[in-house]
């Protein structure tokens, strides 16, 4: 029996799903349930705790400050990377 | 002399203890199913008497914003920025306090720079446990807050970073 479920997903996830399911001729729940399957197969294989996320996702206000950051290196920085 | 190098698959990490038991779990029995057989993450591993006595393991990520609002959408990059994480760092319980931990780190920031030449990256992101901070923060790698992504790790890691740029400035 298959049940209906809702999800919000990321916006470029949704684009690749859409892109690949037009270009292959697969229905999208069929793409999302196989995805799902696979991904909980691995968590067998691989505990979550394990695992590290393909990226990290911040607020806008984090993003402006990673980007904009001091960039001077500190003495102690120096130090490590000069001491061969 | 310690060696650090990349662990191959027939490294012997069973005899390894650094007194916490999830990453001595991840070392011996997952960081070479990361490596060798789903290409998710790599460990490099320092040695000393041909026994491993401290590991680092990296692997490459990204950092995206959520959502661009309208007033700074100009002035950011509107893409992932590519960055390298540094999602666990150990060293045996008998060789602690020695400098191993200083020597892997030091191991992956040149390994930033490498990436920075051949792939592009934008800075080395820590996932640090809540003792470690500190360690990071005296080599200028700044707390950070995110949305998604963090490591499933009980207690949860601080997420810090630090700029190829800064660590160019350093060499």
């Amino acid at each position: 029996m298959s049940v209906q479920i809702s999800a919000y997903i990321e916006d470029d996830i949704k684009q690749k799903m859409e892109v690949y399911s037009s270009s292959h001729g697969l229905k999208k729940g069929f793409l999302i349930q196989n995805a799902l399957d696979y991904y909980l197969n691995a968590l067998h294989e691989i505990p979550t705790s394990m695992m590290t996320p393909s990226h990290i996702s911040v607020d806008e206000k984090t993003f402006e400050a990673l980007v904009d950051g001091e960039t001077k290196a500190n003495v102690k920085l120096n130090n490590l990377l000069k001491d061969d | 002399m310690i060696e650090i190098r990349l662990l191959q698959k027939e490294d012997d990490t069973s005899s390894f203890d650094c007194k916490e038991s999830n990453l001595n779990l991840f070392l011996k029995q997952y960081a070479k199913q990361n490596q060798f057989k789903h290409y998710i993450g790599t460990t490099y591993i320092a040695i000393f008497d041909n026994k491993v006595i401290g590991y680092v393991s990296v692997s490459s990520s990204s950092i995206r914003v959520d959502e661009l609002g309208e007033l700074i959408v100009k002035k950011l990059p509107q893409y992932p920025l590519p960055i390298l994480r540094l999602t666990r760092l150990a060293v045996d319980k008998n060789y602690q306090h020695k400098g191993i931990g200083k020597a892997l780190l030091k191991w992956v920031l040149k390994l930033t720079l490498k990436q920075k030449e051949q792939f592009g990256c934008f800075g080395l992101v820590v996932d640090a446990k809540p003792e470690s901070v500190m360690f990071y923060e005296q080599y200028g790698f700044e707390s950070f807050t995110i949305h998604a992504g963090a490591l499933d790790i009980r207690p949860y890691a601080q997420t810090m970073f630090l700029s190829t740029k800064t660590i160019e400035l350093g060499v």
